[in-house]
C-alpha cells in the first residue's frame, strides 16, 4: 500500500465490516520489514497488507534469459467464487477483468489483466504463475523445466482471457506452478468492459496444448483437497 | 526505447494520462521520457527515453502507473 496511514485506514475499514484479523497493524518482523497487518478473507485465507517493505535491487532481464522476471498472478479455489470476488473488489479495491462462465473470475490491482483469480472448487491453491520477459524467453523457460524432468500437466498454449500463454507444472510439493509470457494490460478502466466468456471459448487458442492430467485428474499431485490451513494464522 | 505489447483499452487519452504521470515521477530517477508512439488498434506502444539505466526507466513506469514495458532496448539513431 502507499504508506502506513493507508494501511491503518484499510485496517479500520475492514474491522468495521467485521473482517477477522490474524494480526493488528504494526511493524512487520518478516524480511524487508515495513508496516502491515494480516486478516482472513471469506474462505479463511490469510492476506497481508503492508507498506514500506524494503525493496531489493533488481535488473531488467536481457533477451533469451530463461528465468521468470516477476510473480504474474495467483489463482485460488473457492466454493463461492462470486462472494469472494465481491469481497476482493468491495473491500480491497480490486477491479473486475472478466469471467469464464460463472466459475472463474479474474481480478486486477495493476494494469495487468489479473493478479488474482477465483475458480469454483474446494478452497485451496489452484496455481501460482510466474512471468517471463517475452515469448522466446517463455519457451526457453518451459524447455528448461522439461529438461529437468518435471511433468507438464497442460501446455504449451494460449488462453483467451488475458491473451496469456500457459504451461503448467507440478512442483515437488504437489502444487501447480505456471510459466506465462506477459499478459494483457488494461490502460483505461472506464473504457474497458469485462467480458464473460462462454463454454464455446477454447481453452487453448493456439491448438498446441496437450492436457495431461489437468485440470480433472488430481492423481499426480494436483492439490484439490480443502486447504487444511484455513482460518489458522501461519507462523511468522 | 521501450516496447509495450498487448495493451487493451489503450485509447490516446488514457495513454496520455499515463505518460503525464511518467513526467511527474521521472526526475526522482534521473530519467527523461522524450516521446512515444502508439498503435491503439493492436495495443503496441514505443517510448523513447533517456535514462541512466534500464532499471531506472523501469522504475518510473512502475511508480507512475504500473504499466511496465515488455522490452527495453539501448538504441542509437541511424
Amino acid at each position: 500500500m502507499r504508506d502506513p496511514a493507508a494501511v491503518d485506514e484499510m485496517a479500520s475499514e475492514l474491522a468495521e465490516s467485521g473482517v477477522r484479523f490474524a494480526s493488528e497493524p504494526g511493524a512487520l518482523k518478516t524480511p524487508g520489514g515495513g508496516y502491515g497487518f494480516r486478516f482472513f478473507d471469506p474462505d479463511g485465507r490469510v492476506i497481508e497488507l503492508s507498506a514500506g517493505v524494503e525493496e531489493r535491487d533488481f535488473r531488467v532481464l536481457e533477451p533469451r534469459e530463461n528465468i521468470p522476471q516477476k510473480l504474474s498472478h495467483v489463482v485460488i479455489y473457492s466454493e463461492s467464487p462470486q462472494s469472494v470476488m465481491d469481497f476482493y473488489q468491495e473491500k480491497l479495491g480490486f477491479k473486475l477483468s472478466g469471467w469464464l462462465g460463472d466459475f472463474f473470475g479474474f481480478l486486477r490491482c495493476t494494469p495487468d489483466f489479473h493478479s488474482v483469480a477465483i475458480v469454483k472448487g474446494e478452497p485451496c491453491l489452484h496455481h501460482i504463475s510466474f512471468e517471463t520477459r517475452g515469448y522466446d524467453e517463455y519457451m526457453r523457460a518451459v524447455g528448461r523445466v522439461l529438461q529437468q524432468g518435471l511433468p507438464m500437466t497442460y501446455g504449451i498454449g494460449k488462453h483467451t482471457p488475458a491473451d496469456s500463454t500457459f504451461a503448467y507444472f507440478i512442483d515437488p510439493n504437489g502444487n501447480t506452478q505456471e510459466y506465462v509470457a506477459p499478459q494483457e494490460m488494461i490502460m483505461d478502466d472506464a473504457a474497458y468492459s469485462p467480458p464473460v466468456w462462454g463454454p464455446e471459448t477454447p481453452g487453448d487458442v493456439w491448438g498446441t496444448a496437450r492436457n495431461q492430467n489437468m485440470p480433472e485428474d488430481p492423481t499426480i499431485g494436483r492439490q484439490t483437497e480443502r486447504d487444511k490451513g484455513l482460518w489458522a494464522a501461519p507462523p511468522v | 526505447m521501450d516496447v509495450h505489447n498487448l495493451l487493451r483499452a489503450a485509447n490516446p487519452a488514457a495513454v496520455a494520462a499515463a505518460k503525464q504521470r511518467d513526467l511527474e515521477v521521472q526526475q526522482k530517477y534521473g530519467v527523461k521520457y522524450l516521446c512515444y508512439w502508439l498503435d491503439a488498434s493492436t495495443g503496441h506502444m514505443f517510448c523513447l527515453v533517456e535514462a541512466p539505466s534500464k532499471e531506472a526507466a523501469f522504475k518510473v513506469h512502475q511508480e507512475a502507473h504500473g504499466a511496465l514495458a515488455n522490452e527495453i532496448y539501448e538504441v542509437v539513431e541511424g
